[in-house]
């Protein structure tokens, strides 16, 4: 497929039911508040899929080179971009009519790597998908590892070292 | 619109992994997993699992429960009423022509009664389990309806398993 942009990939792989063709050398990705699993990788696209743990944060963060957008599978979750608090918490009251969450399929804005953003899970923790166009000149894993702040625990800062060497 | 764990799970695989999660269900976790309800209609649903790499649960089982584990990646094995099942380690490092595993899609059959183990290598896992629930059972996660000893002090609060009411 040619994608000519993030948005245009975003699109083509929720209107194509988000197919999952996990890229055979990626592992689960470990955090103490989530879990991770290249879902998806074509090109310099890829789709992520994190569930997340209820009741944690994660400190503010960026990816170095990534653009990623975030869409909402299930939980209630709720973000912060440079800052600004966005409390998603009134969407996560009550079901859509087909039973899913209200923000299934919904996705942020464009995030680039010139800010910082972090993320709040509240009762139920979090599923969402990190969608990401990587550059060329970096080697795809996760934006687990492309991770610039402060790590979410000594484990992980031991997986971003160990994996970027 | 299925009669029974196998042509759900033969329907969710030819309509490519549907997803719709049910908003009521959180994620779920235990010491080496975390899980997530993706789909889920009338008594049947299909759970994502992620498993950490290099442990293995005790003997356990699901009490009314019939299930069908689809392997996707990762490394991983088990048994099943003490027989080994399908290791994938052997080729791991022979990737089929898509760039997927040779694996994706391979399949093995947890009946109710069975008692089981699940064994990640190096690598963790991605699988996802469908899964048909008898009459009467709360469907939440295999994780919760668990018969066995608990994977470790994170799970062990989490298990509650459903009582079958009585006819």
């Amino acid at each position: 497929m040619n994608w000519n942009t993030l948005e245009e990939f975003a699109k083509w792989y929720k209107d194509n039911g988000f197919p999952i063709q996990p890229p055979f050398e990626d592992p689960v990705y470990i955090t103490n508040i989530s879990y991770s699993y290249v879902l998806f990788r074509e090109g310099q696209y890829q789709a992520e899929l994190y569930l997340v743990r209820p009741n944690v944060s994660s400190p503010d963060h960026s990816h170095p080179g990534i653009e990623n957008i975030v869409m909402i599978w299930g939980g209630d979750v709720s973000t912060s971009q440079n800052g600004k608090f966005t409390d998603l918490s009134e969407y996560y009251k009550e079901p859509s009519s087909n039973g899913t969450n209200k923000l299934f399929g919904m996705h942020s804005e464009k995030l680039t790597d010139t800010g910082f953003h972090a993320l709040f899970a509240g009762n139920k923790g979090g599923a969402f998908l990190s969608l990401e166009k990587w550059p060329e000149d970096k080697k795809m894993t996760s934006v687990t590892i492309e991770w610039n702040g402060d790590a979410v625990d000594p484990g992980h800062a031991e997986l971003i070292k160990n994996e970027r060497q | 619109m299925w009669n029974n764990i196998d042509e759900f799970t033969s329907w969710y695989k030819t309509n490519g992994y549907p997803i719709k999660p049910p908003s009521k269900d959180p994620i779920y976790i235990t010491d080496h997993t975390y899980s997530a309800i993706v789909f889920r209609q009338g008594r049947y649903q299909a759970e994502m699992y992620m498993l950490a790499p290099n442990w293995e649960t005790p003997q356990h089982g699901h009490p009314g429960v019939d299930a069908r584990i689809i392997y996707l990646n990762g490394t991983l094995s088990g048994s099943c009423n003490g027989e080994k099942l399908l290791d994938s380690t052997p080729v791991c490092d022979h990737e089929a022509a898509d760039g997927t595993n040779p694996y994706m899609g391979a399949e093995h059959p947890f009946d109710g009664t069975d008692i089981h183990t699940v064994w990640a290598g190096h690598k963790g896992a991605l699988v996802i389990i469908t899964q048909h629930w008898a009459e009467g059972l709360d469907m939440s996660s295999q994780s919760v309806h668990y018969t066995g000893e608990p994977l470790g002090p994170v799970h062990a609060p989490n298990i509650k398993v459903a009582k079958c009411q009585s006819a």
